[in-house]
């Protein structure tokens, strides 16, 4: 559990939009589920303050107090989600974008047509308590991170092309072509098929999967939110090793029992220990043994175009500061940066954290992310250029990384600070680190005031680290 | 249909107490909590001795919220749901149970596939149900004795479910029977039912179970002595069915050729 100071509350509220009625409310506290629920008026003020706006014609988007943010979002004219937030960190950027996502989880579980035409309330609020869990998922401390960037959650595994082969060969046996293979909410593998499905479903289906208790196999239906939100489709989940399963997305056919111990055995026995090797990827999502500076304490690594993300706070074996303590950090720096320097609707500001990566020796575009290319794909560090990458069409890649780099005289305590990395390409084709060393960002150890600027520096980032977070911290 | 076997005559009741039984436990536990198991992996004892495999298919049957999903959660020594929601879909688990035969004095390795899923998803999609009765060694139904209404159920559950498949394992399980200070099913409905039906009839309770020193995890050993006699009597009256299946046992007197 973290320190009582940095425990935040999220409640969040979902409501019938015609006649106000409550259809679910669930609470986190500290990144745990809590039981703790708003008083029934107090919910009711909230919907109506956002009613009494839409009767009026203004769209009440946000609110903030001293200590919380608070958003709201209609959809489709039939269901309004409230979210209460005062956590530390939390924009109203994150806050849309978790009521996107606990939309789309609705839409999955019971479907558009549900959700737009209620006829039964009673019903409806029964049907929704299967998507409490995947719900509670994206208010907790969750290990995955697209729900913030929007991309998928992948691993890197160390035998990729073996399990990207044996998994198309298993979606031809199987019949269908929407094939893949997850690791505690994580894409291992996926099948092309897969990887063209839409947002927030190529989210949301791995999300999903992470987030329910161990079963051999299942067999559910489900809506996709963007490609079929009102016909359902079958998602059959079959758990290879424990915390390993095979995801399959399809129509009336294959039926699960097809999907048999003797058809499982032929295509997944002979890479067992490929498969195994999956498993610890979970949290670490790099293969071990990868080259990372010993520095860095956390990672995020974003490829808009395919909309993928490789997400860890646990690169090396070090216990402090703890993983949620770090990925809490690394969620409110990103959402930091993205809500500041690049705004959502600004597509193109967006795209300035598009890369390529190249193989230099070939030249041909990293389409798949094989243990070769994806070691050169990685930022070991901002001080060491990596020698073989080539960073193309990106003025500015962004990277969080955290440096456990200072001890507090007094107290002996560690403190880590957590900087922007500017990495500019150069004319002859590398790339140099433009951020100044010195300057932080954001401080773990102070409370309130996390995003204050630390030391002066000056360089060619910029005048302080308060012009890089226009109305924070002021 | 098959006379029954009495209990305790197919499969050694205590085994799992004695210290051979508790032995071959060991390998379908880790660290005191129970092992979960891929598909591509099964139990492994050491020293490796080859022991024989029996796989079965249970569908699990009941009127909504009775506790299936619960049940199974608790036979796979899982964490049972805190809040109730219908599943989704169709959910299978497998358990593997080693049991000593009586007749032979053989282990073997029962490797049970129970197949759960939620009415309101079995009412509201054609495939679901067809699904879950192709070629099922047993169907497991689930009253609850704190509701009357899914043990008035059952004879209608009998015949929906497994009207079709006649020759195939039978069992009831009332759940919930720690609350039998609020039961709505009377021990005397419970004979009649018994005399009426003549199907094995389980109870179970409902009671989070023991934890290990920690305090979190579920006790994977005390876990099991509370099911080993849902899991003995699944593998008595499966194994008997292949017995008379295969011709080994002489055809039961009481059902004269008509």
């Amino acid at each position: 559990m973290g320190e009582e100071g940095t425990e935040g509350t999220v409640h969040l509220l979902c409501l019938a939009a015609s006649s106000g009625v409550p259809l679910f409310c669930r609470s986190s506290r500290g990144g745990a589920p809590a039981r703790q629920q708003l008083p029934f008026s107090v919910i009711g003020s909230l919907n109506g303050v956002h009613m009494f706006g839409q009767n009026l014609e203004v769209q009440l988007s946000s609110a903030k107090t001293e200590n919380t943010t608070v958003v709201w979002k209609s959809f489709h004219d039939s269901i309004t989600l409230i979210v209460l937030s005062s956590e530390e960190g939390t924009s109203e950027l994150r806050l849309e974008r978790l009521l996107q996502m606990v939309f789309g989880a609705m839409v999955l579980l019971v479907g558009l047509e549900e959700l737009t035409n209620i006829r039964n309330v009673e019903r409806l609020k029964k049907e929704l308590r299967a998507s409490y869990r995947l719900i509670d998922s994206f208010l907790g401390d969750s290990e995955l991170i697209g729900d913030l960037t929007q991309c998928v959650d992948c691993v890197v595994p160390p035998e990729g092309s073996l399990l990207q082969e044996a998994l198309s060969g298993f979606a031809e046996a199987a019949g269908t072509a929407f094939v893949s293979l997850v690791v505690s909410g994580r894409v291992v593998a996926a099948t092309e098929s897969w990887w063209r499905l839409g947002m927030p479903e190529a989210v949301l289906l791995p999300w999903l999967v992470g987030s329910l208790p161990p079963q051999a196999a299942r067999d559910y239906p489900v809506y996709l939110p963007h490609g079929s939100p009102t016909v359902p489709h079958r998602l059959l989940t079959l758990t290879l090793l424990p915390g390993l399963e095979l995801c399959l997305l399809c129509g009336p056919r294959p039926p699960l029992s097809q999907l048999d111990a003797q058809l499982l055995e032929r295509w997944w026995q002979p890479l067992l220990d490929p498969l195994r090797a999956c498993l610890p990827l979970g949290s670490r999502a790099l293969p071990a043994g990868f080259p990372l500076h010993t520095d860095i304490l956390g990672l995020l690594l974003l490829h808009l175009e395919l909309k993928r993300c490789l997400f860890t706070v646990e690169p090396s074996g070090d216990q402090e500061p703890s993983s949620e303590q770090r990925r809490r950090l690394f969620r409110s720096f990103y959402t930091l940066v993205t809500a500041t320097h690049f705004p959502p609707g600004e597509g193109y500001l967006l795209l300035r954290h598009h890369f390529h990566i190249t193989d230099e020796e070939t030249g041909s575009a990293n389409k798949q992310q094989s243990h070769d290319s994806a070691r050169q794909a990685w930022l070991p560090h901002p001080h060491t250029p990596a020698p073989a990458l080539q960073v193309r069409a990106l003025p500015i890649v962004l990277g969080g990384v955290g440096v456990v780099d200072s001890t507090e005289p007094r107290s002996g305590r560690k403190s880590c600070h957590i900087r922007p990395v500017r990495l500019r390409e150069t004319k002859e084709g590398t790339w140099s680190d433009t951020t100044t060393p010195a300057k932080t960002l954001m401080d773990v150890t102070k409370r309130g005031g996390a995003a204050r600027g630390e030391g002066g520096g000056g360089g060619p980032s910029g005048a302080g680290a308060e012009s890089l977070l226009p109305g924070v911290g002021g | 249909m098959a006379r029954l076997p009495a209990p305790g005559s197919v499969i050694v009741p205590d085994w799992h107490e004695s210290a051979e039984g508790k032995e071959y436990l060991a390998c379908i536990l880790r660290k005191n909590r129970r092992r979960v198991f891929g598909l591509l992996e099964r139990p492994v004892l050491s020293p490796p001795v080859a022991i024989d495999t029996a796989c079965y298919k249970i569908f699990v049957s009941g009127k909504s919220g009775v506790g299936k999903t619960a049940l199974v959660a608790k036979l796979a020594g899982l964490e049972v749901p805190v809040v109730h929601h219908e599943t989704t879909g169709i959910q299978t688990t497998v358990v593997f149970w080693p049991a000593k035969l009586q007749a032979s004095d053989r282990v073997v390795m029962f490797r049970f596939e129970f197949w759960d899923c939620g009415e309101s998803a079995l009412r509201k999609f054609d495939h679901m149900l067809p699904a879950c009765q192709e070629k099922t060694d047993a169907f497991l139904f689930l009253f609850s004795f704190t509701d009357r209404a899914s043990f008035e159920d059952l004879p209608g559950q009998l015949a929906r479910v497994a009207g079709e498949a006649p020759g195939v394992v039978r069992m009831v399980i009332g759940s919930k029977f720690d609350q039998y200070m609020h039961t709505d099913v009377p021990e005397r409905d419970l004979t009649a039912f018994r005399q009426a039906w003549e199907l094995p009839l389980l109870r179970v309770k409902s009671v989070p179970g023991r934890r290990l020193a920690d305090g979190r995890t579920l006790d994977g050993r005390a876990g099991l002595a509370d099911i080993a006699h849902v899991l003995n009597g699944l593998a008595e009256q499966l194994w008997h069915q292949d017995q008379v299946a295969a011709g080994l046992l002489p055809n039961p007197p009481e059902e004269p050729p008509s």
